[in-house]
């Protein structure tokens, strides 16, 4: 039998977005799920870290239109 | 379904969406002697029997979300994250989730399609459908397919351990293949992820996805795995797909069961990552960010 989908409950209970972070004991950061809400703020935390600077800057077409 | 072949890649002769609910209504069937994956179970899903993934028929989603942490010309990307997946990394940074096809909850396709869909209206770049692994969802990972805007950009992130099956049904569907090369050798494989014959397979996957659409192939770095995984991996990537797109993924994680193996009980050193660059430098790889 073909399970039941709750509908409802897929449109409102899909977990909120979420990034994992791993900080090294050298300080490194290594993130999992990276969303533009953490890319920007490690960008923020680090400005010289050219890659997650182009990271943030991908979402901010996204989020700041 | 008629293809035409172009020099690159495949281009369907009718609608996306249409194309897509065929296979996938052809997929669905497929389950009743599942080989969508390369370990050919021959399992009839529908009636409820697991193969090596231990899926059944209906797949699940542990994770819909914009991101970007993946490639930056992929970026901004809404990625669909299907439960369940026919290989077993110790190391998988999602073990809870790819090891349990059950985990996560049942997915509507049209109700994640209209997600992806606003996404992209707010200003996504592409759609990613991964897992886990999604070939083994190909029949729910299609209906999404179906449901999306003929226009969106698909991403399929893949281990590339499909079935020449899988690839039939897929073909013409996405407009790029993100594609692991986990492993430069099958003794690795078989000890890390319990795979046989991983070289070939994966091989025929690869080239098969750099003839049919656009190939990024990705390798994440593991510690102690230089000579042995990478090295050769490079070697073959320079020799038989010149010019492809390599992403090197350093941020390995010793995440889910990485114990299990010493040598991957910790992250990445910089001389190992320094190594792995020089590498790819040597065999004149186009490593892509």
């Amino acid at each position: 039998m073909k399970p039941e989908i709750n509908q409802a409950k897929m449109a409102t209970t899909q977990p909120t977005p979420t990034t994992e972070l791993l900080i090294q004991a050298d300080g490194t950061i290594l993130t999992h799920n990276l969303t533009s809400a953490m890319a920007d703020m490690l960008s923020a935390i680090n400005p010289a870290d050219q890659s997650m600077k182009q990271r943030s800057r991908a979402l901010q077409r996204k989020d700041r239109p | 379904m008629i293809l035409i072949e172009s020099n690159e890649t495949s281009i369907l002769t009718k609608p996306r969406p249409l194309v897509a609910r065929e296979r996938a209504r052809a997929a669905r069937a497929a389950l009743a002697d599942c080989r969508l994956c390369a370990h050919n179970c021959s399992v009839d899903r529908l009636a409820g029997e697991q193969g090596r993934c231990h899926a059944g028929a209906e797949a699940r989603i542990f994770a819909a979300q914009a991101e970007v942490g993946d490639e930056l010309e992929l970026l901004p990307t809404f990625a669909i994250a299907l439960s369940g997946c026919d290989l077993r990394c110790s190391f998988c940074i999602t073990g809870a989730e790819s090891w349990n096809p059950r985990a996560g909850e049942l997915l509507s396709a049209e109700i994640i399609a209209a997600k992806a869909a606003a996404a992209i209206t707010d200003g996504a770049r592409t759609v990613m459908i991964l897992g886990g692994e999604p070939t083994i969802h190909l029949p729910v990972a299609l209906e999404i397919v179906a449901a999306l805007p003929e226009t969106a950009r698909l991403v399929w992130k893949t281990n590339a351990h499909g079935s020449a099956q899988a690839r039939e049904l897929l073909d013409g569907l996405f407009d790029v293949w993100l594609a692991d090369y986990k492993f430069g050798n099958d003794d690795c494989a078989e000890r890390l992820a319990v795979i046989s014959q991983y070289q070939q397979i994966v091989r025929e996957n690869l080239l098969w996805a750099n003839e049919h659409s656009e190939l990024i192939v990705r390798h994440l770095l593991m510690p102690g795995h230089m000579k042995c995984c990478w090295e050769p991996i490079a070697r073959w990537l320079a020799t038989a797909l010149p010019g492809v797109k390599v992403s090197l993924r350093s941020g390995f994680w010793p995440a889910w069961k990485s114990a299990n193996h010493p040598e991957l009980c910790r992250p990445l050193s910089a001389t190992e990552s320094d190594r792995a660059w020089s590498i790819a430098r040597d065999y004149g790889l186009n490593l892509i960010p």
